[in-house]
């Protein structure tokens, strides 16, 4: 009888237990501090937040020291770090640091193309939403953060991202592959945008959120997809001129919708907070490029108030001065006193502690890529002198900089002489009138003047245009040479690189990983995986 | 600023029936039926940031403009797990015993895969006999018996793992850190160890010397993995959880205890234990992921140097290592210093085996006891070491200043693999091999280390008044090495991260502990 009682009650304890209590089981294995899809899915926030933060990966605030200061801001000339990291051992004098590098893929795969695709597929979530606005801005998004991964790296994982082969391998696209994968982006982009600027399409409101960048203006987004692929195209003129043109025609083409010939189309990317450079200079841990104080001391540029603060060190107090790239340095205090880098715009300051943006593309910048453009005979490129002007005054006008009709009349004026006080080994760090590496290069426009040269102008005062972009400015050095850079003073690489770094190795992580998709990217390259080996499109001797 | 608030509360209830009959004077039975049920719960927040305003440590006095600023809201468990279980023991004159068991679990951290309703089965089967009560054995066999048991056992998985959903950090959305791997079809499993051992343990000499041996072959399927690190989109970005293949464990345990003294006044008794395992990656991941893995894709476990290889053993450490020539010589470049290259093997931190010795001598009221421990083979990596070469603080810095600042590097050849004399600065050298991401096979140590792990003497003085006795006594661990290889005590690398086990970064020492007690017994 006993027994009896307790298997009965075993019986309704077990089946109580298990007929039922699987059931709450999603919801105990739903971390509460988790956004569940129902709840992030109202006022389209799964929409809004992934669009967002795959924009400020571009340049993330988290990860920028290591994305981009530490390396193309530094190899661009227009920065250099007073920190002598690792034991003065480091990117800034070619040892490269596999750690740091690492974080500039980690950005681009995990925080860009993968939001993205999330984005992609959290749209499928919602019925009858247009979204043609939001996927022309993920496509440009994909675009702008991508070609700066590749201009770094050369081969990047693009299509083929999250397309695992057999092994567990995922290929690369070889940056021909993934240029022409960007232009095809761009097209898609295009026929997306341009039913709202016809206005036959409004964009919806809840979208204009997402848009940290022109705020829901499909005009402009149009705009920038056309500057964008201008940059584009310009850059791969020295390796497939017929491309180039036909991209190039593209985006000049008035009926694709014109370019950002205009300062309030500039592309700024809103940080909402801190612009990450304003902590990495309160950490003492960046300071101005010493060509970029050359060029602008040089030049009498009323621009550079606007981009470097005066030096605080005893040994140059009240002097614009930088640090030359790849100096040899003991302890930070050495070049902690010299010019901090500075970005106030006539907008704003860029480099805001509490507001800071991120200048992605500018009119500037534009009329630049159409000087080129006019040297390279392009149709709507109109012509050289007129963009190479148009260009200066943008700038100008960017950067609060008065008239600039007397400085691009300057034919005398050109790079200052570089003297470091402070160099550790006197002398070692001089960069002399004369030294074939301090440029001769004058301002004023001269169409008389063989195209090399006309070409050394437009991208010396592209230079100074674009900064504080240090990644665009670097890659534009790759490709053309100029301006003139002062070179590392001390070199770890090796021997390996030879004058200036060309690209960055692709770092240890994504080679364990996906070691075959690595091996077959190397493929691809011009040579072995390393510094030394010139990009794509880095094909000018 | 950093505050962490954490609360956690487990709930467990079980029912449990149980029937003993002898079914005849032979055979007896027992079984057993239950279930059960286990409810965790635990939270953290985590709120950091700059101050302020110098010394004021307040949540509110955070610097919101700061970067450094966080508040993290972190569920670290939550897990609900039911069982049902039974057990058949069947013992024949107490002679021949025979153990099955069968338990059928359901995991709430399996949700959302289709084992969540079907739960998880495990079982066990065993066969003991005392072969002392079976056979007439010589005189001086007190006790013996053999065992043969086979038994898998399942587990659950980490909570959330399989619905990954963004998280908030300070008002910022941040997508999952991983996701489990992005492949058609696949989800996660529950982890399967199964294993097989057979056991036999003898007493003889009227119960002076005992000795139990095991040997084990385990294999564990499915064993789950988080956040280890993938090829670019295949989970979150590039981190994913997977479930193991494979991974094999054979090997032996074996203890031997001697009373070598046994008198009234006197006694000494001493035991060694042995054991010796061997660790393979058979089989990488389940093979729902991929089929044929390629054999050099290595996948970096969470949180270290730690990685697994197909055909390798667990936490195996990868890193740079310097390029060197077929023959092995170190390839130096036109600056005459080593170049490096990624991703060599550079050894396994796991001891293959493991030898303890233990002593317990007993003289009238006093007992002295030591144990001596050896762990042998391994290899540890000391990124400690490398940043004080790097700063020129460690000792081989301070030798190679003492001997002229010059390094030498043996054998070096250049890049057309033509024999150079590569003698450089020794700053310039340490400098370049060292730093936190250094040439890390310059700073993989042998793991072997010998070492007086206690020792410990006690007096019991007996007075038998109002206090009866008086226990006094003393005791010391881990007193000192006898041999030791690395620069630092290979065992305290004990990583939260299972890719970060055997490296040192600044690890807090272990530290030898003494201790006295005084015990009176009224």
């Amino acid at each position: 009888m006993k027994t009896h009682f307790y298997k009965s009650c075993y019986a309704i304890i077990t089946s109580m237990l298990f007929s039922a209590c699987t059931k709450n089981f999603e919801s105990l294995n739903t971390n509460p501090a988790g956004i569940t899809e129902d709840v992030f899915k109202a006022d389209f926030k799964q929409i809004i937040l992934p669009l967002q933060n795959a924009q400020k990966a571009i340049q993330s605030s988290g990860s920028y020291q290591v994305q981009q200061n530490l390396n193309a801001d530094i190899y661009s000339g227009f920065m250099m770090s007073p920190t002598p990291f690792n034991g003065g051992i480091n990117n800034t004098n070619y040892f490269m640091m596999d750690g740091w590098n690492t974080v500039i893929l980690d950005v681009a795969y995990n925080n860009v193309l993968q939001v993205l695709s999330d984005y992609s597929k959290l749209t499928t979530t919602y019925e009858g939403v247009d979204f043609a606005f939001t996927n022309a801005m993920a496509k440009t998004i994909k675009v702008l953060a991508l070609h700066r991964t590749s201009d770094i790296f050369g081969p990047v994982i693009y299509t083929k991202f999250g397309k695992a082969n057999a092994d567990l391998s995922v290929d690369y696209d070889s940056q021909k592959d993934a240029y022409m994968a960007f232009f095809a982006d761009l097209d898609d982009a295009v026929s997306l945008l341009k039913p709202f600027t016809t206005g036959s399409k409004k964009v919806l409101a809840a979208f204009t959120k997402a848009d940290i960048i022109y705020g829901g203006n499909a005009v402009n987004w149009l705009k920038l997809v056309n500057t964008l692929r201008l940059r584009l195209a310009i850059r791969i003129n020295n390796v497939d001129a017929a491309t180039a043109r036909i991209q190039g025609e593209k985006a000049l083409a008035p009926a694709n919708g014109g370019l950002i010939t205009d300062n309030s189309a500039n592309a700024l990317l809103d940080f909402g907070m801190r612009h990450p450079i304003s902590e990495i200079i309160g950490w003492d841990d960046i300071r101005i490029g010493a060509p970029l104080v050359s060029f602008l001391t040089g030049y009498n540029d009323p621009r550079l108030p606007h981009m470097a603060a005066r030096a605080t060190d005893p040994a140059v107090a009240g002097k614009y001065i930088g640090i030359r790239n790849g100096v040899a340095i003991d302890d930070k205090s050495r070049y902690s006193g010299y010019s901090i880098p500075l970005a106030k715009a006539a907008s704003g300051d860029y480099f805001d502690p509490k507001d800071g943006k991120a200048k992605l593309a500018s009119a500037a910048e534009t009329y630049f890529l159409m000087a080129e453009a006019a040297l390279n005979g392009w149709a709507n490129a109109g012509n050289e002198a007129d963009n190479y002007n148009k260009g200066i005054a943008a700038s100008f006008e960017e950067w609060a900089a008065g008239s600039s009709a007397g400085y691009a009349n300057d034919n005398t004026s050109t790079a200052a002489p570089y003297v470091d006080p402070k160099a550790q080994v006197a002398g070692n760090n001089d960069v002399p009138v004369k030294d074939s590496n301090l440029s001769t290069i004058t301002i004023k426009w001269d169409d008389a003047a063989p195209p090399e040269q006309q070409l050394e102008r437009i991208i010396t005062q592209k230079w100074i245009a674009i900064y504080p972009d240090g990644q665009e400015a670097w890659t534009e050095f790759r490709r053309t040479g100029y301006p003139k850079l002062f070179p590392v003073v001390v070199n770890n690489s090796g021997g390996l690189i030879k004058k200036f770094i060309r690209r960055l190795p692709i770092p240890g992580k994504y080679q364990s990983n996906n070691k075959p998709g690595y091996d077959r990217a190397v493929q691809t390259l011009n040579g072995p995986d390393n510094g030394e080996t010139r990009l794509w499109w880095d094909s000018k001797k | 600023m950093n505050v962490n608030r954490t609360n956690s509360q487990t709930l467990y209830s079980d029912f449990v029936l149980q029937a003993n009959k002898n079914l005849n004077t032979d055979l007896a039975l027992s079984v057993t039926l239950g279930s059960s049920i286990q409810d965790q719960k635990g939270a953290t927040t985590n709120v950091r940031g700059a101050l302020a305003v110098p010394n004021v440590f307040m949540e509110s006095a955070i610097d919101w403009s700061n970067i450094s600023r966080a508040v993290n809201q972190n569920t670290a468990v939550r897990r609900q797990i039911q069982s049902v279980l039974g057990a058949v023991e069947l013992g024949y004159k107490d002679k021949v015993f025979i153990n099955l068991t069968d338990r059928n679990d359901w995991s709430s951290t399996l949700a959302y895969t289709p084992t969540a309703h079907r739960g998880f089965n495990y079982y066990s089967g065993g066969i003991s006999a005392v072969l002392s009560r079976i056979f007439n054995l010589p005189d001086l066999v007190d006790y013996a018996k053999v065992r043969v048991s086979y038994a898998v056992v399942g587990n659950d998985i980490d909570p959330f793992r399989t619905r990954p959903l963004y998280t908030f950090n300070a008002g910022i959305s941040t997508p999952p850190t991983s996701t489990p791997i992005r492949v058609a079809g696949y989800y996660l499993q529950p982890e399967k160890n199964k294993s097989l051992e057979l056991g036999t343990q003898w007493s003889m000499l009227k119960n002076r010397l005992s000795l139990d041996v095991t040997v084990y072959k385990s294999n564990i399927t499915n064993q789950f993995f988080q956040d280890i690190t993938v090829a670019p989109g295949l989970g979150a970005g590039t981190a994913a959880d997977v479930n193991g293949g494979n991974i094999q464990n054979t090997g032996v345990e074996a203890a031997i205890t001697f009373n070598v003294v046994k008198t009234h006044a006197v006694s000494w008794s001493t035991t060694i234990n042995y054991s010796y395992n061997q660790n393979k990656v058979i089989e990488l991941f389940n093979p729902s992921i991929v089929a044929t893995p390629s054999a050099d894709q290595k996948y970096a476990l969470s949180g270290g140097s730690g990685f697994l290889v197909q055909g390798g053993s667990f936490g195996d450490i990868y890193g740079r290592g310097f390029k060197r020539d077929a023959a092995g010589h170190i390839v130096v470049g036109s600056d005459n210093m080593p170049l490096s290259v990624n991703n060599i093997y550079l050894g396994n931190p796991n001891p293959k085996s493991i030898i303890g010795w233990s002593h317990s001598i007993n003289i009238r009221d006093v007992t002295i006891g030591f144990l001596l421990d050896g762990k042998f083979g391994g290899k540890v990596l000391s990124i400690t070491e490398a940043l004080m070469d790097q700063m020129g603080v460690s000792k081989r810095t301070g030798d190679a200043r003492d001997n002229g600042g010059k390094v030498t590097i043996p054998d070096a050849v250049d890049e057309s693999g033509k024999s150079v004399t590569a003698t450089v600065d020794a700053k310039d050298y340490y400098k370049a091999i060292g730093g936190k991401t250094p040439i890390a096979e310059a700073y993989m140590y042998d793991a072997t280390a010998i070492r007086l792990r206690e020792f410990s003497i006690s007096y019991t003085l007996k007075l038998n008044k109002l206090v009866k006795q008086i226990h006094f006594s003393a005791i010391g661990n881990n007193l000192f090495f006898l041999y030791n290889k690395a620069p630092f005590d290979p065992e305290q690398v004990a990583a939260v991260n299972p890719g970060g086990v055997g490296v040192d970064v600044f690890g807090l020492p272990t530290y030898r502990s003494l201790g006295f007690s005084l015990k009176a017994t009224l």
